[in-house]
């Protein structure tokens, strides 16, 4: 699961350095580089808090990599990879509090075909809503600029109830 | 932050600004995130409808002697992806084999069992609750409630077992015992000459008394044996068993289980005070339940220090019938004397069991000349003070803690040989 995890931060650095150095921003390239070599390193000598930074910056730099235009498919890649490390970071934390009783590769097992599952559904979604281009009116971006607000409104409030 | 603030934000951010920027791409960036997101939020456990049991194979064991607990869980509501179950064990206990924190996923209907053995230090042990995290399979939000299993686990002070545990009070009560009672009668022990009474059997009568006696016949007569009522005072101040960081309190609380066992094995009527931090009175009683109730309370005996209890002034003598024994299981201060001799002058019998207070600390100091020094100073003051306890009628066993209580307590506390008790009562 660890191999999965580093190459996971691996894809994620090196889709976005390579596409940054593609077009043309070869000093943001090796800053990226640096920072998921840096990731990786955090991950080996097991610091815990290395993938809620790692993760944010790395979609932050695919946002900003989508913002000067470079592709789509490589930010997507990056992200998706992130999204990987991300998870899997916290799950090994999660499996770390379990005996040497519990069926840990079972769960391992589940775990991997859930996210693999999602992580793909997702990949798919994505290209589709790529490929397919629809326009919106001003008042569809509106709404649904709506809709997000209070899907963040409704996030809070599950997470304040829960405890 | 919590994962799933953190997934949201960046999410939704994404969302917000590829629709503010009318940017289709930003917006597929963040398809990802939420579907992750959503799946999180879908399968996000709601309410736990568990059946949670613990079992322990005993309640009441010796010190590092192993108890196997049984734990036991069964969901009766949704399925669970992913689940952390944890029996919160009481300070001190240590799990010997296994593990009490368990991840496991729980389909509807399944039930899962885990064993595992724990081992602990003399005390009494509450369990209260078992803690259960259940998360959502990408461990995003997650759930935690407590379920309250209370049970209780002693740990009891080992009885080593006392062949013989004289004590002759003043008073005895009216049952028959172990424990002389200064009273003519069936006995063992001759007590004394009286007029032949009929009924008397012949081999009772005293032949060289009666020869010289013209018309007279006399009988021998015994002393009787009853049962008394004896008080523990098991001394838990800091100030009397802490020395050099190590402490005699553990050695205290066996002399008095031993004491107890073998004091309530003789029939007598036994009684508890724990006097340290606090006053723990157990009442007296008879038999093998006094004999649980002792061991329960020596069990959660701890020693501990304070203001009002620091000194024996507050020692509440009137806990104890008037002329009945007292056993004071104790390592000693010198300030102890005055209250120790003024409960001899009120009538009671007082027996100081004292674990040996200077061996021991030299036994954990390193070997220097100042140290044997400082030792042999400290050893004749407390030589000084066990003399005048002795000499205020007080029966001393000064016990040094590196041999077993039992065989300190053979000679000192064993009764003489029937050779010797007769040699003693002539020479008397």
């Amino acid at each position: 699961m660890k191999f999965v995890q580093y190459l996971a931060i691996l894809i994620a650095a090196g889709s976005l350095a390579y596409d940054y150095f593609a077009e043309g921003h070869a000093s943001l390239a090796r800053w990226i580089l640096f920072l998921g070599l840096a990731w990786l390193i955090a991950e080996i000598r097991r610091w815990r808090p290395a993938a809620s930074f790692g993760f944010p910056i790395c979609i932050a730099l695919a946002g900003l990599g989508l913002w000067l235009d470079l592709s789509l498919g490589w930010m997507l890649a990056a992200s998706s990879a992130a999204l990987i490390a991300w998870d899997l970071a916290d799950f090994m934390r999660r499996v770390s509090s379990a005996s040497s009783e519990d069926d840990v590769p079972a769960l391992t097992r589940r775990h991997l075909a859930r996210l693999m599952l999602i992580t793909s559904a997702g990949l798919i979604l994505s290209l589709v809503g790529t490929f397919t281009r629809l326009e919106f009116s001003f008042e569809w971006a509106a709404f649904l600029a709506l809709l997000a607000a209070l899907g963040v409104t409704q996030l809070v409030g599950w997470m304040k109830k829960s405890g | 932050m919590p994962r799933s603030l953190l997934l949201g934000l960046l999410a939704y951010g994404l969302l917000l600004i590829g629709l503010a920027t009318l940017r289709g791409d930003l917006i597929a960036l963040s398809v990802p995130l939420v579907l992750y997101l959503f799946f999180g939020l879908f399968r996000a456990p709601q309410t736990l409808e568990l059946d949670v049991t613990r079992r322990l194979s005993a309640e009441r064991i010796a010190p590092h002697q192993t108890v196997t607990v049984t734990l036991s869980v069964t969901n009766r509501g949704e399925e669970m992806d992913e689940m952390l179950v944890e029996d919160v064990l009481p300070e001190g206990m240590t799990v010997a084999d296994g593990s009490n924190r368990h991840l496991t996923g729980l389909a509807r209907g399944e039930t899962r069992t885990w064993t595992y053995t724990i081992s602990a230090p003399r005390g009494a042990y509450g369990f209260e609750s078992i803690q259960i995290e259940a998360r959502d399979g990408l461990g995003l939000l997650s759930r935690s409630q407590t379920f309250a299993a209370p049970m209780q686990l002693a740990v009891l002070p080992p009885v080593l077992r006392l062949r013989n545990a004289l004590v002759r009070p003043r008073a005895t009560r009216v049952y028959a015992g172990t424990i002389p009672a200064r009273v003519g009668g069936a006995g063992v022990d001759f007590f004394g000459v009286r007029d032949y009474q009929p009924g008397d059997s012949p081999r009772r009568i005293n032949w060289h008394v009666s020869a010289r006696q013209r018309e007279e016949i006399y009988s021998n007569e015994f002393e009787q044996e009853r049962v008394a009522d004896i008080g523990i005072i098991l001394d838990g101040r800091d100030r009397t068993n802490i020395f050099s960081g190590h402490s005699l309190f553990e050695h205290s609380v066996q002399a008095c289980a031993a004491l107890a066992a073998a004091f309530l094995t003789q029939g007598n009527r036994v009684g508890l005070l724990l006097y340290g931090q606090y006053l723990h009175w157990t009442l007296p009683g008879y038999g093998k339940f006094q004999r649980e109730k002792i061991l329960h309370a020596l069990a959660s005996a701890r020693h501990g220090g304070s203001d009002v209890f620091s000194n024996l002034a507050h020692l509440p003598a009137q806990l104890f019938p008037i002329n009945s024994q007292i056993v004071f299981v104790s390592p000693l201060a010198n300030e102890d004397l005055g209250v120790l001799v003024q409960l001899r002058a009120r009538g009671y019998q007082v027996l100081v069991v004292s674990p040996d207070p200077v061996s021991f600390e030299t036994s954990h100091l390193p070997r220097l000349a100042q140290a044997g020094q400082a030792a042999r100073v400290i050893r004749l003051e407390r030589e000084l003070l066990l003399g005048q306890l002795r000499r205020a009628g007080i029966q001393i066993l000064n016990w040094d803690v590196s041999q077993p209580f039992d065989q300190a307590a053979r000679h000192a506390l064993s009764r003489p040989p029937q050779w010797a008790r007769t040699a003693g009562r002539s020479a008397a």
